[in-house]
């Protein structure tokens, strides 16, 4: 455990050692969340509700969905690189599980982006418009949790896609694919509050809600302590889900790597 | 320590290891050679476990599937000198407190030995640097010193003196030597340098297209497959008469006089008594074949031609 700690804890300062990209993390955070803000203020102008949705709410998601996406996003060529080039032996040989290092490794970059580029946005946002403040105490804890298995669904979600380089020359293409379906499905461009009612019945169906918009919801209030716990469930069911096939993927993925030698 | 049955292994439709069996003991360093393409990596890719023999059988470690245990791989490491270990971005003595936490070291006894290791491969002023900062033999002293940390009883270096100055590539050869015994631990050493292999290795290993060519003492394979010693003399006098004597050839450019022959069919000392009698001998110098032209020897005659 401890050496998924230190991939995690390395990646972090890995991160540190390059200071424009500190920097230009903060602006492009910055300047994504304001964007959809100032589109979105225009769209209000003076309305106070739309479908029963205030702008502060609006803006919260915004600023939730978009400062995570952000933080949330890594390299995810990573596999197939080290597949083309054959590294990926290399981290066969290791004492460690690659999956699992990838995860931290992850992780910490996540955390990284977290604390250096997303807290400082959110600052910059509060100076330009006002957002809704947690609605209890409790309420964040239970967000962080939210938070956390709805990065493992994103997460397992570009790792199954990752391990089809073991079958596939580039999946630079389908990882593309995917972002783009994951960002409007999520509701991280247009908030699934304002997605039409059926679509939001079949997007209840697919891990996509249980991302960003479980979350965002725990955090404005909206649910109900017994809807929390539905959602986190979902949330859950997901990840295990999404494991077992990322599990497959991965193990039928390194038989051919070991049989056929990549 | 490592055992191999009759393994086969066919990739992308080449036939690169053919009906391959080996047994190398505990503590034994091994010189694996052979040209490019030879199925050297590959070779060493079924050993670790990395990949699986289409028939035959493996065991590595006491295990026949190494590769998939973590707690065996602790006890396995594989140095290449074109894959790095180490962390691009990461400051050396970062990279190898991350060893340390990989491989599950004891932290006063992992400090000592790093302190020894340091000292030998002289890295000490470059821990604070990224890898990227540094020469190609000074990162390659770097991998060395990650790789020897952990002190595994099973060993790959394949090509890691690349980049490293004569001096350093002695020192480390020196260090390689007595390695085994003293840590308990096994060497594969692959290399296309065959003077390195030569001074370091007592057992080789030779592979040719897929199969083993020669495996035993180095000494061995340079007597059997180049028996052809040369005697080189300057002399004055007259030219000393050879025709009762059976050399392969000789030769005679100004006063320097070129003898070529067999060992199995006379000894030096004959040679060297007849040339003191017949003639005037001022300096003598006698050179016996190396690991290289030995190789190229065999390849000639593998391939179909002799030089």
């Amino acid at each position: 455990m401890r050496a998924y700690v230190e991939f995690a804890v390395k990646k972090f300062q890995d991160k540190m050692a390059y200071r424009l990209d500190f920097f230009m993390g903060i602006v492009n955070t910055a300047i994504t969340i304001l964007v959809y803000l100032c589109i979105y203020k225009a769209l209000y102008g003076d309305a106070g509700e739309v479908d029963g949705i205030s702008y502060p709410m609006v803006a919260t998601h915004f600023v939730i969905t978009l400062g995570l996406s952000n933080a949330f996003h890594y390299n995810e060529m990573f596999l197939q690189d080290k597949i083309r080039d054959g590294t990926i032996t290399n981290e066969f040989l290791k004492p460690v599980s690659f999956i699992l290092r990838l995860l931290a490794e992850n992780i910490g970059e996540g955390a990284f982006k977290i604390i250096f580029h997303f807290i400082p946005a959110l600052l910059i946002t509060l100076l330009y418009t006002k957002l809704c403040p947690p609605v209890s105490l409790l309420g964040l804890p239970v967000m962080f949790c939210s938070v956390a298995l709805g990065y493992l669904i994103l997460w397992l979600i570009s790792f199954i896609i990752q391990t089809w380089s073991f079958w596939l020359f580039s999946v630079w293409g389908i990882i593309t694919i995917k972002n783009v379906f994951v960002s409007i499905l999520s509701g991280s461009l247009l908030p699934l509050w304002f997605m039409p009612e059926p679509l939001q019945k079949i997007l209840s169906f697919t891990p996509f809600e249980s991302i960003y918009f479980t979350p965002v919801r725990i955090y404005l209030g909206e649910l109900s302590g017994r809807e929390t716990v539905f959602a986190l469930a979902v949330q859950a069911m997901w990840v295990a889900l999404l494991c077992v096939i990322a599990n497959m993927f991965w193990k039928k993925g390194t038989k051919k790597l070991i049989v056929q030698g990549g | 320590m490592i055992v191999l049955k009759n393994v086969c292994k066919t990739l992308s439709g080449r036939e690169v290891l053919k009906n391959i069996s080996l047994h190398i003991a505990e503590n034994e360093l091994v010189g694996i050679i052979g040209q490019n393409g030879a199925g050297k990596t590959t070779l060493l890719n079924t050993i670790t476990g990395i990949l699986k023999p289409d028939s035959g059988f493996i065991r590595t470690l006491e295990k026949e599937n190494p590769a998939a245990e973590k707690r065996v791989l602790q006890n396995l490491v594989y140095l290449s000198g074109n894959r790095s270990q180490l962390w691009e971005d990461l400051k050396i003595k970062d990279s190898i407190d991350h060893c340390i936490e990989m491989y599950r070291l004891d932290p006063s006894t992992a400090k000592k030995r790093l302190d020894e290791l340091e000292e030998i491969f002289e890295i000490r002023s470059f821990r604070n640097s990224p890898p990227c900062h540094l020469s190609l033999g000074e990162r390659m002293r770097c991998e060395l010193v990650y790789g020897l940390l952990p002190q595994p009883r099973l060993l790959i270096l394949d090509e890691v003196m690349n980049g490293l100055d004569f001096s350093f590539k002695h020192k480390i050869m020196e260090y390689f030597k007595d390695y085994g015994n003293k840590e308990h631990t096994t060497i594969l050493y692959a290399s296309n340098q065959l003077s390195e292999v030569e001074q370091l290795c007592r057992r080789i290993i030779l592979i040719h297209q897929g199969s083993v060519l020669f495996d035993g003492r180095t000494a061995q394979i340079i007597a059997l497959f180049s028996p052809c010693y040369r005697i080189e003399a300057v002399f004055s006098g007259n030219f000393p008469d050879f025709e009762d004597l059976p050399l392969e050839k000789y030769r005679l450019e100004g006063d320097l006089l070129t003898v070529d022959y067999d060992i199995h069919k006379i000894e030096t000392v004959q040679i060297l008594r007849h040339l003191m009698e017949k003639c005037c001998i001022r300096n003598i110098r006698i050179l016996k074949p190396n690991l290289e032209e030995t190789i190229q020897k065999i390849y000639g005659g593998a391939n179909g031609k002799y030089n």
